[in-house]
Formats: C-alpha cells, structure tokens, sequence
C-alpha cells in the first residue's frame, strides 16, 4: 500500500490517504475526521485510546512510538545485526515492517552522504522462526506448511531480502530430539508450567540461532497489552521479584541483548494496522488456542486484561505504567557504569555457553544477580538464602556436604531418598515459581522433568547447586563461630 | 490408608493438613501451633505495647471473628496488658449488615470484651441504602470503600483506641494488590502488604494475620466452631472490580496457592528510587490523612450533599462516544461543580 | 442483503478455518435495518461452528475481538447500532492470540 512508505508523516498523509483508501464511506452515522491531520480527512480506526484517526496517522503513530524507543533507548544502533523473532503475528509482523522502513530509510541516507562521510553503517537484519510443532504432535506436512507461509511472508514484499532462519524448539536439545521434547512437557503436569517451559525453552533457541549466526540485539515483538497480562500473570504465580527484568526495553542477562521496541503500542493498534495495510500475517496454533480462559494463569490473565479494557481503554497502560515503576535489574540498563566491565561480562557469557550471570561469590556485588537456571529470572536472595527448605536442611542434616553429593544433581541413578535433604537445598537454586509449576516435586516427577531438561539449563543448575553449597558451608561456618561466642557470654 | 499420627505430639491422629508445609496435625496441636504463630508475629513485629486501647476492627466475618478470638486468648495467655474492643461498622445495608451485626453482638458476649458500633448515618448523615437510593447501584462500591476506611479510623479515635488490628484474610489483601495494580495506585500497593501502616499522624493498623498463618484462617475457624457470619455485600460490585473477583475465582480453581503468592508479589515489589509518592496532608474540611485538598470521602460527601452524587467518582468510560464526541452525562455534571479548575479532586482515581 | 463477512486472528476456527464468507442477511421481523447487533444473532444461529462464547459475550462480541465495517473501526460507526448496508464488508479479528 503506498501509505506504507516511512515518510507518511502526519501533515502529508491526508493526500495518501485519498489516494489508497477506496472512500467508502463507514455505514449509519456521520463521518468523523482525524484528529491528527485536521484536514478533513476522514478518520477510519480509534487509536491512542479514545482519537479518531486515519490510517495514516495511526502508522505515523505506531512507527514513532517504535522509534522513540529505538532511539531513546538505544535499541538498536548502526552497528548492531538485529535478529527478529517472528511468530507470524501482528506485533511481530508490524516490527519487521517497522525495522524494514528504518533500515531502507539509513540505507538511502548513507547511499546518498557517500561522498561526504564514509564510515556511515547501516544495521543488519535478520529474521527467526522458532517452529513450535512438535508442541502440538501435528504432522510433519502441516508443519512445513506453517514454514512455507512464514517463508512468504518474510520473503516477499521487501525491497532487500533479510536472511530467514528457521528453527525447531527441539533444537535446544543438541541432537534435536522431538521425543525428547515431548516427553519433557508431558511431565509437567502443571498447565500453566508447561506454557511457561515452552517460552524458556523458546528463548534458549533464539539465543542459539543469534549467537551462531553473529546478531548483536534480538528483537521481540512483547507490546503493551501482552506486557500487562503479563505482569498479572507474574503476579499471580508469585514472581513479584523478578517481575520487573522482563518487561523493560533491555535485558542484557542474554548472550544477545534482548530489546522491546514495541513496548508502548497496544495489541488492538498493531491488529488494525496489519488489518488495514494489508500485512500479512500467519495464525499459527499453540497450546492455548481454543483452549479455555482458564486452561492457564497466562491465559487468564490475558482474558482479564482484556475485559479491563472494555471498561476502560486506559487499563492495560497504566497496568504497564505501575509495572514500570518496579525498579529494574542491573541488566536492563544500557549504560553500564563501565563499558568495559559490560563487554568483559558479555564474553564470559559467551565462553560460558549460555549462562547469564557469573556468581562466583553470590549476593556480594550489587550489580550480578543469580538466576534461576531453568527460567533464567533473577532470585530473591531473601528467598535464595534464607528459605525454609534450607534451614530445615541445615538443622537436620548437620554433617558435611561431599562433593559425591553433589552428583545427585548430575543425573546419577543412585536412589533418592538418600538425598532428600540435599535435593530439598538442590531445588532453591530454581526460583519458587519454577519450583511449583515445573519442577513441583523433587521425590517424584521432578526428576523426571529434570532429567530432560536441555544439558545447558542442568548444567547452570549444578554449578549453581555447588557455588551455593560452598557459600551455605562459609555461612554455617560463621554461624557456629557466634553460637559458641553467645554460649560463653550466658 | 491408615491414618497417620500428630507430626507434633505423635499422640493423637492427625486430623488435618496444613497447606503451607503439608505437615499432619492433630487439632490441639494445630491450635496451639497456629496460635503461637500469630503470637509471633506479633511479638518479632512488636505490634502492640502494654496498656494500649486496641480496637478489632469486627465485621462478623470469618476473618475478623478469628482476630478476635485469638487476640483474647493471645492476651489471656501471654498477659499483652491490652484494652481490647470490638469495633463495628454499620453501613446501614439492609439484608447484610443487619445479621452481621448480630454475629458480632454475640461474640462481645462469647469474648467478653465491649463493643462499640458506628454507623454511615451517624458519621456521614447517609446510610448506603440511602447513598444507593441516590446513585444507582454501579459505583456504590466507591462510596462504601471510601467511607468504611475512614469510619473504621474515625470510629476508633472517637472511642479513643490507640491502634487498630484488622483480620484481613488473603483474598482481600490479594485483590487488593491488584486493584492498585489496575488503578496505577503506587502509593497503596508498595504498603497495601505491609503488616503495619499509618504510623505517621493516622492511627496505626495493623495485620496480626500474615503470608504464613492465613491458610490456616478458615482451618481454625471451622474446628474451633467459631460463629461466624458469611455473606456477599447485597450491591454488585464495580465491573473492575468484578472483574478482579472473577479473576481471582479463576485463579483459585486453577491454582489455589495464587492467592498467596499475590500477596508474596505484592510483599516483595520493590519500587524504583525515583518513583514518587504523593505527599501525605490533611483534608482541609475534615483533618482526616489525605494527598489532596480535600479527602475522598469529603469530595463524596459534597457531591451526595449537593445532589450531584457521582462527583468524584471518576470518568465513567464513554467508549464509542467520547470517540464520536459526543459528552457524557458524568462529564456534564463535572462541568456544573464549583470546585473548579481542581483537577486532582476530580481525577479518576479510586479509593480502596 | 449480501453481505461479505471475514474472520481473522485466529475466529476462523470457530467457522470452519474459512476466513471469507458471502452471506445473504435479511433484517429480521419488523426491522428495516440491519443493525451490527441484529448481524452478531444472526452469526451465531446460522453461521457459527462451535464454541459461542468463543465469539460472543452477552449481546456483543467478546471482549478482545476488533470489528471493522468496510475497513473502519467499529467504534466510528456506533458499535452495535451501527446499521449495515448492502455489500458492505464486516471483519472480524481476535487480539487474543499471537505476538
């Protein structure tokens, strides 16, 4: 559609907007204008909660709020290889138009100053595809079907071809076992866990396919309302800590820095703008299609959502807006105090396959966090340090843990009960919500679902499980030395 | 499968599992654990001193009538030195406070400790059936929040208390977190969770009940068979507020420990230095703790006395046509008001 | 009227995975208008596959899904009352899948 270019701004395009827009005329009552363009031109969607605009205005509207967050954020800079991860969705789909537009725009600009300055750069970019099938148990037809279409849609339309990656969520395990993958979800009994397990498992493939093939930034296309039914799904599944690291416009605990240009634009806009300037978008199943409202938390939620804005189209904003005011993690920001600590951290993160964080010595420096090996959210360190379960095991137990011990978490086949206490303390290095829905109960399917776990997320789970043993080990250390001293005192 | 002996006393069979730490009990020894708890609490928090006038803020309910109990017994057994009484608001809703009231009037006489009640009609000169005669039945909810937090504070000064302790159970606290989650109530959901508030000027409250005994609430009040008065309010509820019940209904028939850890979310939010919260004054009409000029209740007050009774209530959401332009009847009556160009009286927010 | 009605976002399903369908709608007894209301009744009794609640809430649709009439907003064209005209367009689209 011509009203697509990236230079509709809000004064030009009440022109385009006669030219593309066959005029017939919205049915029953009197027309409304557009309250952007105040020429006349004649609104055709509701955005920005109550403003009649036209469909002009509302892709200027969509396309600056993805700018300002590019550029007030620094999202994505010249130099960066940008991945996009598409679901064949409107939010995705809108992103990759979006990324489109401002590359071809830097592209001309740096064609057209080529006399004048040379080392102008442009970002690259790239597009990925996590086929999620397998999921599903369709067969193997309609799957490569779902990867025809996602390959037209990426594939045509674009002035230069970006590369398309396509990948499958068993590529996580190393050998791409779709056995494996099933077997692991089945044994998690938890509907909600199970959803959530996908999207992990999801982001360790993104992050597979951006690290192989050399991006700098992957692109997620999480907008306002998927954001807001996210914080109440978060909410509600007691991760009120870790809340915050997963809705802001960065988040560098990823190998690629993870980015959300998309965070201020609502689902019903990037709906209408697919709508109306004919993108192609691809509906793909998932685990919660048809299903009902309350076959998930995340589900829920989103229902919720949803509803709230029926009674007030300001609701999913201001939930995103009271989420925002959650204080972030030292990961989400860009500008670390030094730049140079920030890329040192980012090849140990590279050397050490995908671990996010580095914890050699836990909760001693403000700026690391541990992170829950399995969903990769930070942990409470009142919870980490101080729970229950640890303390029970502590008292108990009270001899020395060996490092035989530490197998348990390796995936040896000695018996179980033998290590009830070290198994209790192994399951606090996941974060209690992880605990609960995926990992629910160490005795019996837990390990199951542990043991088929990718090896990268088991092996984050053991380094952890033993740089918190040595810390728990210093700790009871201190302790004893106060009780004596307290004992001698009475 | 044989039932399995007190985990505690290893004496008595077990008769009932604590959710929290699956841990099988038998009655006695989950009264005197559940007891110690709340003692606990209230010792490690230091929620009271000797000699204070303590008012338990008693609806009938479950949760208030458990309060009761166990802060007598608490005060009896470990000799807290406490002035306890019931405290009881009237809303004045026909069907539903009546036979609340009842229940509380029969526990000042199983507890043996007064029990002074305050009515809206007394406090405010309306009573809810009176204020839902006025508006119609969809933002009552507003009114009754606005009003049953101050009456509970204003109520307690007037029979001079020293502090309050409320019998919030989890699903209140709960969707409370939420609601200022939905409204944007920065303020109120960085302390909504914590056990006590309004230390500064107000008077101080206080939640003996936390995160680790609230399971057990309705576990204590059926085997010790306290009397207890359950009933919904008689008025629907505002749809935001509907809707956050129906949500949490959903959650609970899917995940029954959703509950609690909404209100683990809640304890564990931790805002940004920079967010900013408004400042606490005093309502220039009434004294009572407010950020405006005037306090929510008075800006009520004054629409219900003026005979524009949804002043203050906020914009209702005139969907298709504020799009088209065309005016509510609510953002006619904001227009006639006197109270001009105040526009942080009239912004929509809502009072829990 | 003929009307030509399309689903989208995934509300396909709920009509046999066909996203188009020309429909031939008549406004009922002692109506002159077809209204966007009486056309919701309509889907549901003559249209709609399975799963009502999956499209409908009450007398409108279900919150989450966006109605355009021709390629314009519902809520520019007064919602339910909205009154339709022969050979218009009427789309249905589900916000609640997808990113």
């Amino acid at each position: 559609m011509a009203c697509d270019s990236a230079t509709c701004g809000s004064s030009s395009c009440g022109s385009q907007e006669a030219c593309c827009a066959p005029q017939k005329k919205p049915t029953g009552s009197q027309l409304v204008f557009c309250v952007k363009c105040k020429e006349g031109v004649v609104a055709r969607v509701v955005a920005n909660q109550s403003e009649p605009m036209c469909l002009g205005c509302l892709h200027a509207s969509l396309l600056s709020k993805f700018k300002t967050a590019i550029n007030n954020h620094s999202l994505v800079t010249p130099s960066d290889n940008v991945l996009l991860a598409f679901s064949g969705g409107p939010a995705s789909r809108v992103a990759l138009e979006f990324l489109r537009e401002i590359r071809s725009k830097a592209q001309s600009d740096k064609d057209a100053s080529r006399d004048h300055r040379s080392g102008l750069t442009v970002f690259g970019l790239g597009v990925v595809f996590v086929n999620e099938a397998t999921v599903l148990q369709v067969s193997s037809a309609d799957a490569q079907l779902v990867e025809d279409k996602i390959s037209s849609i990426v594939c045509t339309g674009s002035p230069r071809l970006e590369t398309l990656h396509i990948a499958r969520l068993e590529d996580v395990f190393k050998n791409e076992l779709s056995q494996r993958l099933r077997a692991l979800l089945e044994s998690v009994q938890d509907m909600t866990g199970r959803e959530d397990l996908i999207e992990y498992l999801r982001m360790q493939v993104l992050q597979q396919v951006a690290k192989e093939h050399g991006y700098t930034k992957l692109v997620l296309g999480l907008c306002t309302t998927r954001i807001a039914a996210r914080v109440l799904a978060a909410t509600a599944k007691g991760q009120g800590y870790s809340l915050p690291a997963d809705i802001q416009y960065l988040d560098s605990r990823w190998p690629v820095p993870v980015v959300l240009p998309l965070r201020d634009c609502v689902t019903r806009e990037l709906v209408l703008h697919c709508h109306v300037a004919n993108l192609d978008t691809v509906f793909i199943r998932n685990l919660s299609t048809m299903a009902d409202r309350s076959s998930s938390i995340n589900n829920l939620a989103h229902t919720f959502v949803t509803s709230l804005q029926e009674e007030n189209a300001s609701r999913e904003y201001t939930i995103a807006r009271t989420a925002a005011k959650l204080m972030p993690f030292s990961f989400n920001y860009s500008e670390c105090p030094s730049t140079y600590l920030a890329n040192r951290r980012r090849k140990d993160l590279l050397a050490t396959n995908i671990t996010p964080m580095n914890n050699k010595e836990m909760s001693s420096s403000s700026g690391s966090e541990v992170l829950c090996p399995v969903c990769s959210s930070p942990l409470d360190m009142l919870d980490y340090c101080n729970s229950d379960t640890d303390r029970v095991s502590l008292e108990e137990n009270g001899r020395h843990i060996d490092e035989e011990d530490l197998e348990y978490c390796g995936g040896s086949d000695r018996g179980i009960h033998s290590f009830t206490h070290q198994s209790i303390a192994f399951q606090t290095v996941f974060c209690a919500s992880c605990r609960f829905q995926i990992l629910p109960d160490v005795h019996t399917k837990g390990i199951q679902t542990y043991e088929l776990l990718p090896g990268s997320m088991r092996e984050r789970a053991q380094k952890q499980f033993k740089d918190k043993y040595s810390w728990m080990r210093h700790q009871i250390e201190d302790l004893l030395i106060e009780e004596d001293g307290a004992e001698s005192q009475t | 499968m044989g039932r399995q002996m007190c985990e505690l006393c290893k004496d008595r069979r077990a008769a009932l599992i604590r959710p929290r730490n699956r841990q099988q009990l038998c009655q006695q020894c989950f009264f005197v654990a559940f007891e110690n708890e709340i003692h606990k609490t209230i010792v490690d928090n230091r929620l009271f001193k000797p000699g204070e006038r303590v008012a338990i803020a008693a609806s009938g309910g479950k949760d208030s009538t458990v309060l009761a109990h166990v802060l007598t017994e608490l005060n009896r057994r470990h000799n807290y030195g406490l002035d306890l009484f019931l405290l009881s608001i009237d809303e004045g809703i026909t069907g539903y406070r009546d036979d609340s009231l009842e229940t509380v009037k029969r526990n000042e006489i199983q507890y043996g400790i007064p029990l002074e009640v305050l009515s809206y009609k007394a406090l405010y000169g309306w009573s809810m059936d009176e204020i839902v005669r006025e508006i119609g039945r969809k933002n009552n909810c507003t009114f009754c929040g606005v009003f049953r937090r101050q009456a509970l504070d204003r109520g307690a000064a007037k029979v001079k208390a020293d502090k309050m302790a409320t019998g919030h159970n989890a699903d209140d606290i709960a969707e409370t977190v939420l609601l200022n989650i939905i409204r944007g109530d920065i303020a109120r959901l960085s302390r909504c969770t914590a056990i006590i508030t309004g230390e500064e000027g107000a008077l101080p409250r206080c939640k003996p009940f936390n995160l680790g005994n609230l399971d057990c609430l309705f576990t204590y009040a059926y085997y010790k068979k306290l009397d207890y008065f359950s009933t919904e309010c008689t008025y629907s509820p505002n749809a935001y507020r509907g809707y956050a019940r129906e949500f949490i209904k959903d959650l609970e028939s899917i995940r029954p420990r959703a509950i609690l850890d909404i209100i683990k979310s809640g304890e564990s939010f931790r805002f940004a230095l920079t967010t900013k919260m408004p400042e606490q004054g005093t309502c220039e009409k009434c004294g009572y703790i407010s950020s405006q000029k005037w306090c929510k209740a008075c800006v009520l007050l004054d629409g219900l006395n003026r005979g524009l009774p949804r002043l203050g209530i906020g914009r209702t959401r005139g969907k298709s046509s504020s799009a088209t332009g065309i005016q509510t009847d609510n953002s006619c009556s904001d227009k006639q008001t006197s109270i001009r160009n105040d526009k942080r009286i009239l912004k929509p927010s809502l009072d829990f | 009227m003929q009307l030509t009605l399309e689903f989208g976002g995934g509300l396909e399903l709920l009509f046999g995975s066909k996203k188009k369908h020309q429909v031939d709608v008549s406004p009922s007894n002692g109506h002159i208008e077809l209204t966007v209301e009486a056309l919701l009744v309509w889907i549901r009794d003559n249209l709609l596959k399975e799963r009502p609640e999956m499209f409908m809430k009450d007398k409108s649709v279900r919150p989450g899904v966006l109605v355009l009439i021709n390629d314009s907003d519902w809520e520019l064209c007064g919602r339910l009352e909205g009154v339709l005209e022969d050979k218009d367009t009427v789309t249905f689209i589900s916000t609640l899948h997808g990113g």
